[in-house]
């Protein structure tokens, strides 16, 4: 099972859709796919009609007294499952202090289900904490939505610091710009820029689109509902390209 | 995916309107427009997959076909083919994975083929809770057998309640609700499918399983082993003149064999003149077919052949690969070419006329009565044609085991490697003797020596095959040297030619002991005991 995160410090970037998104066109594509809600806020998780809840919650999760595969739901898109949101995913950083070797926690988290599944998303809460730190140390790449504005790269460049220097078995980053509005001129500025300075950015962007923002009404990723869209091709066109870079096929 | 408990099917009939459904059930709904899909049931020759209670379908586009496997009590396994000949997939066309690391084992050489194609009109439902969101699946199904003239057979119309999971308390209800109303559809679909089309679902085995008594005369009891061998012959020639794979020819060449064997071994059944044409004729199948076979063999040993060479010069090995490939091209085509020939259907249509039952002669020979209604014998008439089988086969297996013990005690780290072949060639003869008569035989007192016999003889295989390897690709070294990149490639030749002779050595090593296990007096005194 190979693993993605989506991640970045900041929250509202489009790291849910992005999320939701790529896991339904891998679904799609016959990859049996597993999408784990780790933010308690659980957009991602009402984005798919389930409820936010995990019997237990997080101290039984991360203390392993709960059985993974129990708390997986169906979802409506056939080939993705997903370990839905829990409010109390709030703590799981408290949860994973206690643990003995917390960077590894999740990884082992998902170890009895890794035969089960070809790809796990993990959509991780917008902070640098414990978590993001199991992330980094779990996750075979992170998936970075980048909005296009000057402190955004900076946060980038951050985030690709920070992985190099503390994580032992980095992972691979793909970047991605979110929310473009190419008639600005700042937009096209630091797309163009981010692009041809770092190779880790993706040549496919997600346009700031209704459609997206249509998301929370439907329920639905928008491939499901708009696969024609901008945004719906978008997503395909950032799906192809992390399947190509990542070598997923 | 974590495993779900299995679909449920109800027959529904076709006087039941869809639109009942969502009458009985509370939040059933369309999910979707209704969809034609094109399936094919895909299984080996010899039915592996049925063997072992799985069932796999082909989906999808010809060009990437997707593939998924049920097995009961575990989740279904998926993948896309996008290599080959979708009507012929290999364990090499499978996507690497849970898919590939089911069957790679199960399946060894053997192609999937589709047994059974079908066509379903289907019409997606689904259960919705109160959030909207899917908590069971359904789907209306009405599947049909097709053929090359288009439907052949209707299998009635299904409703198919799937499972979500996580929602297992929704499932229930929803089946609870359809069993006050609908019948359960007693036939899984594979099977209703096969049935329809007539096809044996076990597939075609290369079993012979003739049951024989020892009082039941040789040459009814040899004629109708010969027949069933025959049979095997007929039932995979189609395979190997199409190339299939492998295996076709395999097992069509170990009925030939084990044939040459049984006249071999039971020369005083035929009369010389009639058992003269019949060995030569087998031989000949053998010889047209070996070459293909030999390169067959070593195409599959390949990469544990060039294990050894350092990987660097891996990319030296392709000249030779590609030569390998070449000449198994040829040696099939030259093959398909004799197996076509009016030579070959005269050879095999006097074959079959000398092994064929002839009319009823009049009084019934004893213990003739497992063979079938018909007491006919076939025209053998050698002078032991109407011994009793028990006593014929006994005497040889007693006589091939003993000049083996003798023959294997004479070899020394002197011998020629002329001398471990012979043995084997006699050890394969027992074999076959074992295996084909071996029934009248108490089982505890057979298996055993089967046991010692498969191990020597695996040892005698791979002295053989590595010697016969190194030679055929020692005869490769002129042509390969005038290939571009053959010098490369030569250089590489050699790391494969000491790793077999590695091997063949080793081999020889292992045979003392083997050979010990085979001769050791509790067997001598099993096989005086038993068959004498």
């Amino acid at each position: 099972m190979r693993i993605l995160a989506t991640y970045n410090i900041k929250g509202g970037v489009g790291k849910t859709s992005a999320a939701v998104n790529m896991a339904a066109l891998a679904a799609g594509q016959g990859l049996r796919t597993l999408l784990w809600d780790l933010d308690p806020q659980g957009a991602a998780t009402y984005l798919l009609r389930v409820k936010p809840k995990v019997r237990g919650g997080v101290r039984k999760l991360i203390e392993r007294r709960s059985e993974v595969d129990a708390l997986l739901k169906g979802t409506d898109i056939e080939g993705l499952d997903l370990l839905p949101a829990d409010f109390s995913y709030r703590h799981m950083d408290l949860a994973l202090g206690d643990t003995k070797r917390p960077e590894a926690r999740l990884g082992q988290l998902l170890g009895p289900v890794g035969r089960d599944y070809d790809l796990a998303i993990l959509d991780c809460p917008p902070s640098i904490s414990l978590v993001s730190e199991s992330v980094f140390e779990t996750a075979d790449a992170l998936i970075v939505p980048l909005i296009p504005a000057t402190l955004s790269v900076r946060t980038f460049e951050q985030l690709v610091r920070f992985v190099d220097e503390k994580v032992a078995d980095p992972p691979e980053i793909v970047a991605f710009f979110s929310m473009v509005d190419r008639r600005k001129r700042l937009h096209r500025e630091v797309v163009d820029d981010l692009g041809r300075r770092y190779p880790q950015v993706a040549t496919a962007a997600i346009p700031a689109a209704s459609d997206v923002e249509r998301m929370g009404v439907e329920r639905r990723p928008v491939v499901s509902y708009a696969p024609g869209s901008p945004a719906g091709r978008a997503y395909a066109a950032l799906w192809e390209e992390t399947v190509d870079r990542l070598g997923l096929r | 995916m974590p495993r779900l408990p299995d679909p449920v099917v109800f027959a529904i009939g076709a006087e039941v309107d869809e639109s009942r459904v969502a009458r009985w059930l509370a939040g059933a709904e369309p999910a979707g427009p209704a969809r034609t899909v094109e399936q094919a049931l895909l299984d080996t020759f010899d039915g592996r997959l049925y063997r072992r209670g799985l069932v796999m379908w082909r989906e999808g586009s010809r060009r990437a076909p997707s593939l998924r496997l049920q097995q009961a009590g575990a989740a279904d396994l998926s993948g896309r083919v996008e290599s080959g000949d979708p009507d012929r997939i290999l364990v090499a066309d499978l996507p690497e994975g849970v898919l590939n690391d089911r069957l790679a084992d199960l399946i060894g050489e053997r192609a999937l083929q589709p047994r059974v194609r079908i066509r379903t009109r289907t019409r997606p439902w689904r259960v919705c809770n109160g959030d909207g969101k899917t908590v069971v699946r359904m789907a209306v199904e009405e599947p049909a057998v097709v053929g090359g003239r288009g439907v052949e057979a209707d299998l009635g119309r299904r409703l198919r309640v799937v499972p979500v999971l996580g929602y297992p308390r929704d499932m229930e209800r929803a089946v609870a609700a359809l069993e006050r109303r609908l019948e359960h559809q007693p036939m899984p679909l594979a099977e209703a499918a096969l049935a329809a089309a007539g096809v044996r679902p076990e597939g075609v085995s290369s079993d012979v399983e003739v049951p024989l008594v020892p009082e039941m005369r040789a040459d009814i009891a040899i004629a109708a082993i010969c027949r069933r061998l025959a049979e095997i012959v007929d039932d995979h020639k189609a395979g190997v003149v199409a190339d299939i794979d492998p295996e076709f020819l395999h097992d069509m060449r170990v009925a030939v064999r084990r044939s040459r064997a049984v006249l071999k071994e039971m020369r005083g059944v035929l009369t010389p003149e009639q058992a003269a044409r019949a060995r030569s004729d087998l031989k000949w199948i053998q010889e047209i077919t070996g070459p293909t076979r030999d390169l067959d063999v070593l195409l599959h040993e390949w990469p544990s052949m060039v294990e050894p060479v350092p990987t660097w010069m891996g990319p030296d090995l392709g000249p030779l690969l590609d030569l390998l490939r070449r000449e198994r091209a040829e040696a099939y085509s030259t093959m398909r070419r004799h197996l076509t020939s009016r030579r070959f259907a005269a050879a095999w249509s006097a074959w079959q006329e000398l092994i064929a039952e002839s009319a009823p002669t009049g009084s019934a020979p004893t213990g003739s009565a497992p063979i079938g209604p018909s007491f006919a014998g076939p025209s053998f008439a050698g002078p032991e044609a109407g011994r009793p089988i028990g006593e014929l086969a006994g005497r040889r297996i007693v006589a091939v085991y003993r000049s083996m013990a003798r023959a294997g005690a004479a070899i020394d780290d002197d011998s020629p490697p002329e001398a471990l072949h012979d043995l084997r060639k006699r050890g394969k003869e027992l074999r076959y003797l074992l295996e084909l008569f071996g029934c009248m035989w108490p089982e505890e007192r057979v298996k055993p020596l089967v046991g010692a016999l498969k191990g020597l003889q695996d040892v005698l295989g791979h002295f053989q095959d590595d010697e016969i390897q190194a030679l055929e690709l020692r005869g490769l070294g002129p042509v390969l040297a005038a290939t571009p990149g053959g010098t490369d490639s030569l250089i590489a030749l050699g790391f494969v030619i000491e790793e077999l002779t590695r091997r063949q050595h080793q081999a020889r090593a292992d045979f003392a002991t083997r050979f010990s296990d085979f001769a050791a007096p509790a067997n001598r005194k099993r096989v005086t005991g038993t068959f004498r």
